[in-house]
């Protein structure tokens, strides 16, 4: 019994180091490709490791773009877009499950509806307005409009989410005198602190990688997103894919670090503790 | 408790301050401006590879002190260029001033009203200085909309070496091209006779133009047109499809794009390629196993005109120093800097005699030839369009799913369409 | 005490409502005006030009929107459904207390933290004629002649569907994760005590109580699949012969590439309206309490 369940461990951490290699495999050829000299990167069959190490990928990355500025405004971008998204929608939410007003499918729907047609369609008339209003190359212009496309799916999750937080700490909190605004800061944030860091990565990672607007309403070089930074390394008929795997690894990074460090305060804190009725 | 009230107010206060901090937008030339101040221009180049926009932009800003030039940097990839470019023009917004645009676009933007004819800023002389091909892409209903400065064309490339180890001549036609490269690659072993990038795009519509041109078809005629001529598409397709049938083009090469089409070529893969200009450079490069043996000619018949021109926008409100600009940046001083940092092909026929150049790059007359057999594509307002549709055929064709017939009537009845 | 209540739930709705009335609204309407216009760049002199349904007729007998929608409709379907099973394993994988967590969990957000930009590429190298995928499968003797991983139409498609697996699997796990963590222990014990098997724990207790967020999780995942743009561009470009393209890649390459924007906002609305159609399956999920 007790070998049995031993050859049981043993076969679930084969299975799931095999799948947590599928899974990073990608990145690990592509912190391959950043060191790998362009020869490599021409070789038939392909080259797995690098002939000899190099960093003037790295050195090129650099050089080539000021990707560092770029890492910066993303950073900004994104970090404005999940607070406007994060506040507006956890306030929507907590008035659509914990207070009596009308219409509230309906405001759902609405929400949900309006968020379906495709991107492409936004930008005409967002770069007509935002050129009037003078937003067009600012930080706060770009985050906006992207917040507002994440907007939705952040309501309808905090919704979901809350409906199956019980009712019964607000209700004593309520009795002790608090407000609303009050339960809502902090009762119920605290409580929803593991939904609202994951919708908050979401966001940030959808807001991170958004392309289109980026070019499109930040054109200038002062506030160019990262993403967009990314494609000007290429030529159209050359991909320096050492170059831009470098130049990948350098936005990474932060964004790794910071996932591994909330990580554990937020979710890893939650999981002790469990909600308990 | 008043804990998480200071949090609160620290991520309100950071916000704020975040935002008072953007970025500050350059200002987008108010028209009129008067004095001493200097006009700003802003000018949406190519990408800026090692430094050459830069370079270009800060010679024009010594020689010209009242005008500032806000360099702005777009992708290359046509396409994505085409949606920030698009987007502004439509808006009629005056934040393009000049921009470096494809030799495709001169069709649509000026029957849109998007960019204005530059002939009355330029002399005979000026005109006369392009090489023809180049120029004449940018030039449509008796006016000039564009300046290139930038040459590219489709050429043949071919191996010197096995030409001459089985005394073959550079092939005239696509169907010499095909024999000689069958009959070498099948002596050689573990090689293909052909090689390019025929995966669904607009590479594509330029090398089936290549096999078109060859059997006196058109696309449209002088007044934009339809002219197709079925039969010869059919046999177009054809050729192309028995190419891959017969194992004269390497495999996979309905998926190759560039990268994948130039990996073959520089492992010694591939007896003849065909390619844009800016090929030649990697192929002759010190890590190419091919180095010194890949040489270039025309293709038979024509190939396809490439390259990029700048155009100056209709909705700026400063015309007069945007036209000062593109005609500098399509100058002989701009390409001569741009010739010194990068791999280009000049536009100006003089470049290709200056002796101080041709002592730094010697294969520069060999594009000669290869340009002046160039043709631009259909000089349609809706070429995009054909060229989706072409693209879409000639993949149907090469990858088996529809006969070369099917493939030319379905390419003659929606390019009617889009042309009626 | 009610009255304030609700006044003070009104109050907290107003700033989505203003950032959506302000931002979207417009576009939204202005894109279904556009729809029954004719408005091409090449004609931007002469002004749009009003066709009444004329565009939707268009679309209707457009072979080429028909196959870029089933396309659409079936990548939407295959993708969405093996998200879902891979990303609940994953989440109640990252529910569990286990040496090595935190890396676990890094490295699940991994593949969604790459910008498609770069990914497509990597993808792209992966299964190119001569790329890793065709070298490793040689190298174990299991093909003799390269697969035409992005020439055929079924292998094509296959490695769209695997990239895509790939990357969106993260934003479900992440999203079912955080539904698990509002679980009460409590639930389980009480199961055990009465000797439920863990199966039976999941189907009884975890899928009622993550239904809620499930469904909402599944919805916007289903809407953003429909969008796939960028990481088939990067891949195939529609090929081969198109049978890989989008209504999405349609419509963009409609306005952009082709300066139609009349029949490209016409496609754009089209696709609304089956987005709604679906969204509408959804609804329900929310009205109920997901209460056991």
């Amino acid at each position: 019994m007790k070998r049995k369940k031993k050859a049981g461990t043993i076969g679930y951490v084969i299975f799931l180091s095999l799948f947590l290699f599928v899974m990073i495999a990608p990145m690990l050829y592509m912190i391959s490709a950043s060191f790998m000299p362009q020869s490599d990167l021409n070789m038939i069959p392909p080259r797995l490791l690098p002939s000899k190490a190099t960093l003037e990928n790295y050195a090129r990355a650099l050089a080539q773009q000021p990707i560092i500025k770029y890492v910066y405004n993303s950073f900004i971008i994104t970090i404005i877009a999940v607070v406007i998204c994060v506040t507006a929608g956890s306030m929507a939410s907590y008035a659509l499950t914990r207070t009596n007003i009308r219409f509230k499918t309906t405001f759902l729907v609405f929400v949900l509806a309006i968020s379906l047609l495709p991107t492409i369609t936004l930008i005409n008339p967002i770069f007509k307005m935002y050129s009037n209003m003078g937003l067009l190359n600012t930080h706060i212009g770009l985050a906006v409009i992207i917040s507002v496309l994440d907007l939705p799916m952040t309501i309808w999750f905090l919704t979901a989410v809350l409906k199956n937080v019980p009712i019964s700490f607000e209700e004593s909190a309520k009795l002790d005198g608090a407000n609303m605004f009050q339960i809502f800061i902090y009762i119920l944030l605290p409580l929803l602190k593991a939904s609202i860091f994951s919708i908050s990565i979401l966001v940030f990672i959808g807001a991170w990688n958004r392309f289109l607007l980026s070019q499109v309403l930040n054109q200038f070089e002062d506030c160019r997103t990262v993403v967009v930074g990314l494609t000007l390394y290429q030529t159209t008929h050359t991909i320096p894919f050492g170059v831009v795997a470098a130049a990948a690894m350098i936005t990474i990074l932060p964004l790794l670090l910071m996932v591994l460090v909330f990580q554990k305060n937020i979710l890893g804190g939650i999981m002790e503790g469990g909600v308990k009725e | 408790m008043r804990r998480m009230k200071r949090t609160a107010l620290t991520v309100l206060l950071l916000t704020a301050s975040l935002t008072l901090g953007a970025c500050k937008a350059s200002g987008s030339g108010d028209g009129g401006q008067t004095g001493g101040e200097p006009v700003t221009i802003n000018y949406y180049g190519r990408p800026d590879d090692n430094g050459v926009e830069t370079a270009i932009v800060a010679a024009f800003e010594e020689a010209h002190p009242d005008i500032k030039v806000n360099y702005v940097e777009l992708p290359d990839s046509s396409n994505d260029r085409l949606k920030t470019i698009n987007t502004v023009l439509q808006a009629g917004d005056s934040s393009i001033d000049v921009f470096a645009g494809d030799v495709v676009w001169p069709p649509i933007f000026s029957s849109a009203g998007w960019v204005i004819p530059l002939d009355d800023y330029l002399d005979q002389g000026e005109m006369d200085a392009y090489l023809p091909g180049p120029l004449s892409a940018f030039q449509l209903n008796g006016k000039t909309w564009g300046l290139p400065f930038m040459a590219d064309a489709g050429a043949l490339y071919y191996r010197k070496d096995l030409l001459e180890k089985y005394g073959k001549p550079v092939p005239e036609t696509w169907e010499e091209l095909a024999a000689t490269g069958k009959e070498i690659a099948e002596a050689e072993g573990d090689m293909s006779g052909f090689v390019s990038y025929w995966m669904q795009n607009e590479s594509l519509t330029s090398s089936m133009l290549e096999f078109y041109w060859e059997k006196g078809g058109e696309v449209v005629d002088e007044n934009g047109a339809n002219v197709l001529d079925e039969a010869k598409l059919a046999e177009t397709l054809a050729e192309m499809k028995a190419m891959i049938d017969h194992k004269v083009a390497a495999s996979g090469i309905e998926t190759f794009n560039t990268a994948a089409s130039r990996a073959v070529v520089t492992a010694g893969g591939a007896v003849f390629t065909r390619d844009w200009l800016s090929g030649y450079a990697p192929f002759n490069a010190e890590d190419s196993a091919v180095a010194g043996n890949m040489e270039i000619a025309p293709l038979p018949s024509y190939g396809s005109l490439g390259g990029w021109g700048v155009m100056v926008s209709a909705f700026s409100k400063n015309q007069e120093e945007a036209v000062e600009f593109a005609k500098f940046r399509a100058n002989y001083e701009s390409q001569m800097i741009a010739c010194d940092l990068v791999d280009i092909k000049p536009t100006l026929k003089a470049a290709y005699e200056d002796e101080e150049l041709l002592s730094k790059k010697p294969e520069l007359p060999g594009y000669l030839p290869v340009l002046e057999a160039s043709k631009p594509r259909p000089l349609s307002p809706y070429y995009a369009e054909i060229s989706g549709v072409m693209q879409l055929e000639i993949h149907s064709v090469i990858t088996g799913l529809t006969t070369p017939e099917e493939g030319a009537a379905n390419i003659i009845q929606k390019v009617g369409q889009i042309l009626l | 005490m009610n009255k304030k209540s609700t006044r003070m739930g009104y109050l907290m709705l107003l700033p989505s409502v203003l950032l959506i009335l302000v931002l979207i609204l417009y576009p939204t309407v202005n894109t279904i005006y556009q729809s029954f216009f004719e408005i091409r760049t090449q004609t931007a002199a002469l002004g749009p030009k009003f066709v009444g349904f004329r565009n939707y007729v268009k679309a209707f007998q457009d072979e080429h929107f028909w196959d870029t929608l089933w396309w659409t409709l079936a990548f939407t379907a295959v993708s969405v459904a093996l998200e879902l099973i891979i990303g609940m394993g994953l989440a109640l994988l990252m529910n569990r207390k286990i040496p090595g967590q935190g890396l676990i969990r890094t490295a699940v957000l991994i593949p969604w933290g790459i910008p498609t930009v770069v990914s497509g590429i990597i993808w792209t190298q992966f299964f190119a004629q001569n790329g890793i995928v065709n070298s490793t499968l040689a190298a174990f003797n299991l093909i003799k002649e390269p697969l035409s991983w992005l020439g055929n139409e079924w292998l094509a498609k296959l490695s769209i569907l695997i990239a895509d697996v790939w990357k969106n699997t993260p934003y479900m796990s992440l999203l079912l994760l955080s539904g698990l963590l509002t679980i009460s222990r409590d639930y389980y014990e009480a199961a055990e005590i009465d000797g439920a098997g863990k199966f039976r724990q999941f189907t009884h207790i975890t899928l009622p109580l993550i239904k809620a967020t499930m469904s909402v999780t599944v919805l916007f995942r289903i809407i953003s699949a429909m969008r796939v743009y960028d990481l088939i561009v990067a891949m195939t470009a529609g090929g081969p012969a198109g049978r890989t393209e989008t209504v999405s890649m349609y419509a963009v390459n409609t306005y952009f590439t082709y300066g139609n924007t009349g029949y490209g906002a016409t496609l754009s609305v089209l696709m609304l309206i089956i987005s709604v159609g679906i969204s509408m399956f959804f609804v329900d999920s929310l009205k109920t309490k997901g209460s056991v």
